[in-house]
């Protein structure tokens, strides 16, 4: 079944339809909720909450945008609207790097563990899901989902330039992050 | 010219893939930690493309989703026949379709014929028969368990009795020609698929006469 039959067939209570349609877009909305709230449990409830108010809606959708994208706008929608009603800070407001104890650290004379090569994606995973939740929602849309900064700044409410200064102090978190930990599995080794 | 702590400053436009300016290109031309710093930047920025689809949900997630969608009425249950139907109607049986409707048809005659014979005659054993068996085929498709259910049913909500018996009786003649053809078809994924399929809505019938509130 494509998914333009399954969408057609879906909007006329085919349950068949709406399970292809959960399968083909699971693994992406689950990993969303995921990588923005960083608890599993928490994550498949709002994955299950996205694709419910999707499918309350899908005799509306007349095809004008992509499906996925539709799905991933009302995923983002759940997920901040979540974080919202728990009070989590959905950007920092600080857009200064100093003064913030969450703010990488400046290490331009350190030495150089060169990042490039095989990234392993399990310890990316990790350190993004340990980001404080001020960075990681403005990095999980524009790195991992591909959201524009002007599309984050409206989705979050924050300012274009707030969204770049938030995803820079993320990557150099990341770096950090996962700089340390390279440097750990080094010593283990010389051990 | 540019210090580090400068550079860095004007970094994240250069990830992204703005454009370089003169003085930018002249300092990371000459220092080796904001070389590896862009580097190591613009690595994690694409790495991190390939965590949009690793996690895969539980399958709670379905489970619960299908029990909100079936409770709404957005999955309508008639439609969960489609899935045999697409089975009987697919293109692999097209060519056999025409000679099997046509069997089908005689038979369906000769009984005809053979029922209008008997009644003429009066009301003979074949006939009572075909009685007794009609009643007692409706009856067959609630098993013990069912009936129990119904019987619970009948004391802890008498006015959805009647509901969850015809639910039964629908979800188990959906069991029966399901189990036919996966019979018929060993091996056959489509037909398992919608046997599995069709002990899925009995569970759920099940769950939603057990516990309302959870709907």
């Amino acid at each position: 079944m494509t998914e333009a039959e399954a969408i057609e067939r879906a909007q006329k209570g085919d349950g068949d339809a709406f399970e292809a349609l959960y399968s083909l877009h699971k693994r992406r909305v689950y990993s969303l909720c995921l990588r923005m709230t960083g608890n599993p449990t928490d994550a498949e409830d709002l994955a299950q909450e996205a694709f419910l108010q999707l499918f309350r809606k899908i005799s509306t959708f007349r095809g004008e945008s992509a499906f996925s994208t539709w799905l991933h706008r009302m995923t983002v929608n759940v997920v901040l609207m979540q974080l919202r009603k728990k009070s989590l800070p959905v950007v920092s407001l600080d857009e200064s790097p100093d003064g913030d104890e969450e703010a990488p650290k400046r290490d331009l004379g350190a030495d150089d563990l060169n990042l490039s090569g095989a990234m392993d994606r399990v310890e990316l995973n990790r350190a993004v899901e340990n980001l404080p939740p001020g960075y990681r929602s403005v990095f999980v849309l524009h790195d991992v989902e591909g959201f524009e900064h002007n599309e984050i700044a409206s989705m979050v409410g924050c300012s274009i330039g707030n969204s770049k200064s938030q995803l820079h102090k993320a990557r150099m978190k990341l770096r950090e992050v996962l700089k340390q930990h390279r440097a750990g599995k080094a010593e283990k080794k010389q051990a | 010219m540019l210090n580090c702590e400068q550079f860095e400053d004007l970094l994240p436009e250069v990830i992204d893939g703005g454009a370089w300016t003169a003085e930018q290109r002249t300092h990371a031309q000459s220092c080796k930690n904001c070389t590896s710093l862009v580097n190591d930047l613009r690595n994690i920025a694409q790495e991190s493309k390939y965590l949009a689809e690793t996690d895969e949900p539980s399958p709670r997630v379905w489970q619960e989703l299908r029990k909100s969608l079936v409770a709404e009425g957005i999955i309508r249950p008639q439609a969960k026949h489609g899935r045999l139907m697409d089975f009987f109607f697919a293109p692999r049986w097209r060519p056999i379709l025409v000679p099997v409707g046509a069997v089908a048809a005689l038979a369906i005659a000769f009984v005809a014929y053979q029922s209008d014979r008997g009644s003429m005659n009066g009301p003979t054993n074949a006939a009572k028969t075909a009685v007794t068996t009609g009643a007692q085929s409706d009856v067959a498709l609630l098993d013990d368990e069912d009936i129990q259910l119904l019987n619970h049913l009948s004391v802890e909500s008498p006015a959805m009795r009647a509901s969850y018996e015809d639910s039964l009786k629908n979800v188990n003649a959906y069991i029966r020609d399901a189990k036919e053809v996966a019979e018929k078809n060993p091996g056959n994924d489509a037909a398992e698929d919608a046997l599995m399929q069709a002990y899925n809505e009995k569970t759920m019938v099940y769950e939603m006469a057990t516990n309302p509130s959870a709907h």
